[in-house]
């Protein structure tokens, strides 16, 4: 009986916490030669640096090519080869994890902290003097490209989170994140994408370990020879609603997804009250979702610069299993749009999404999404703004962002699509 | 197997540093070339290298489709003119000026690649004190 006070008294204070103690992104940016920078000052015996370019899938001038860009990277460079990367970062200790999301390519490296103007250099070769030769298509980036298209389209959740972009964008973020076996990519159409892509204009560093001091001055001495460039435009990605059907035969799954522009607080509310995610292994949880379909559909937003994709996701193994699934959460949708949620479920919601907004922006993942909120709005993400904005959010909000979604809808169908609903049996 | 980067160095050399030797060498090399024939068969220089070895080998693979098609086809063409003992009629000699290195410079990268890395192998790390 006392614990169970004990637990709801802290339950009480954590609910009654104030904006005041939520503390900023903690990050300190500045911009030197046209690079813009940004470091968190952590005291860790790691550091991590992270060149975040506005390069990713959505700018590609031909399809695939920045996932082609990205694999090149940490191959040969004109100063070092990538055997000599390789064995270098080994000898000092270190690793490095190039990423591709549909908004930036992304060169990690993490390294114990007194090695930063070596893992410095290492980056700016990658970045500024790559080699990109054709041989090494053939024998390392090209297999590694079908190696990640394969892996893709064997995941019948990732194949289905693809096809939704293209019904719900077409173009831009539409665009397949992973070369396809039809894209005809060369060594000539990276090296003029890594020309338009890989400057100074585009380059946000953004480091977490290292100070706003130590990272200025490398900055004059490596980066001095690479292009300054022109800003890459944001392509606009409007929404479109409809159908996409891709036969496979990874597993099923449908996704529906409605597309909005990217500071929209009540989609992100609605996501986390639909939910699906457990928050604790071996559970469903107590989310709209999870007890409607028992963990077979789960809500999310993903943020873009410029937009953000709502969307549910139904898989359960068997075609007729995940067509009730879609049909369960799509009556969930439904229900939301019809009446305002209770006051009790919209504070968990909010409560929810302000952590799924806010987490991102922490650890590795963190530097990405400060390197793209740099690139794009010229400053870090402001945490306290994106956590006062989902506090505003109504139920009456929330109620109309469902109605949106109800009545225009992208709806993607991966598995045995003759067996799969159409957007409009759904909804 | 660092036999042509080291010869390759040794011509470097030649024709760079020493005028005088280089003034008696290029015209004897010229001439060696001429009198050995291949041009005779519409061969260039590069296709007469060993290809039996890794680092031949590596390079051939990364030559541009076409360099490599019409290595094949000359080489082909040289093996029908043996068979028959016949040469190309003389205005199809290959000319001197035609007579291009292709594959040595993706023989030499693949040359030092194959040292580079004998190089990490065996390479020992000393502890700054």
């Amino acid at each position: 009986m006392l614990a169970h006070r004990r637990a709801t008294s802290s339950f009480l204070h954590t609910a009654r916490r104030t904006l005041a103690t939520v503390a900023d992104s903690g990050f300190a940016s500045s911009t030197v030669e046209g690079v813009k920078l940004a470091t968190k000052e952590v005291d860790t015996p790691i550091s991590t640096l992270s060149f975040v370019v506005k390069a990713g899938s959505r700018y590609s001038t031909t399809p695939g090519v920045a996932h082609a860009l990205e694999r090149y990277a940490f191959q040969n460079t004109k100063t070092r080869s990538a055997l000599r990367i390789t064995r270098e970062s080994e000898f000092l200790g270190a690793s490095f994890s190039p990423s591709l999301s549909r908004d930036a390519i992304v060169l990690t490296a993490e390294f114990l902290k007194d090695d930063l103007a070596y893992f410095f250099e290492v980056l700016s070769d990658v970045f500024a003097r790559p080699h990109l030769a054709r041989h090494e298509l053939a024998e390392v980036v090209g297999t590694l490209l079908k190696l990640d298209s394969t892996a893709a389209a064997a995941d019948p959740s990732v194949a289905v989170t693809e096809a939704l972009h293209l019904a719900a964008y077409r173009r831009g973020l539409g665009l397949p994140l992973y070369a396809q076996p039809s894209d005809s990519i060369s060594a000539t159409s990276v090296s003029d994408y890594k020309d338009i892509v890989y400057t100074k204009a585009n380059l946000a560093i953004v480091g977490s370990g290292i100070s706003l001091d130590k990272l200025s001055p490398l900055v004059a001495d490596f980066l001095e020879d690479a292009p300054a460039g022109t800003d890459v435009p944001l392509p606009s990605s409007p929404f479109y609603a409809g159908d996409v059907r891709v036969p496979s035969t990874a597993g099923n799954a449908v996704a529906l997804g409605y597309a909005t522009s990217s500071s929209a607080p009540e989609f992100a509310v609605l996501a986390a009250l639909l939910g699906g995610t457990p928050s604790i292994k071996w559970s469903y949880g107590s989310s709209l979702l999870a007890t409607a379909t028992q963990g077979k559909a789960v809500a999310s937003l993903t943020p873009y610069a410029g937009s953000s994709l709502f969307k549910i996701i139904a898989s359960a193994g068997s075609a007729e299993d995940t067509s009730a699934a879609a049909a369960a959460a799509a009556s969930v949708l439904k229900s939301v749009a019809s009446k305002p949620v209770s006051s009790d479920d919209l504070k968990k919601a909010i409560a929810q999404a302000k952590f799924a907004a806010v987490s991102p922006l922490e650890g590795k993942p963190g530097l990405t999404a400060t390197g793209v909120s740099l690139l794009t709005t010229g400053a870090v993400p402001d945490t306290a703004a994106i956590l006062s904005a989902l506090d505003s959010v109504t139920a009456e909000k929330v109620k109309s962002a469902a109605e949106a979604v109800v009545s225009k809808v992208a709806v993607a169908a991966v598995g045995k699509v003759a067996e799969l609903p159409y957007a409009d049996e759904l909804l | 197997m660092s036999g042509f980067l080291r010869s390759f160095g040794l011509a470097n050399m030649v024709t760079s540093k020493s005028q005088g030797l280089a003034k008696l060498v290029v015209p004897l090399a010229g001439f060696l070339e001429e009198i050995n024939g291949y041009r005779k068969l519409g061969l260039r220089y590069d296709d007469l290298i060993a290809e039996e070895s890794p680092v031949v080998q590596k390079a051939i693979n990364r030559l541009p489709p076409k360099e490599y098609y019409d290595r094949v086809f000359r080489i082909r063409r040289a093996h029908q003119l043996s068979l028959m003992h016949q040469l190309l009629p003389k205005e199809e000699y290959l000319k001197p000026e035609d007579d291009i290195r292709y594959l040595t410079p993706y023989i030499l990268e693949a040359e030092a690649e194959a040292k580079e890395r004998e190089y990490f192998d065996s390479a020992t790390v000393v502890i700054k004190k």
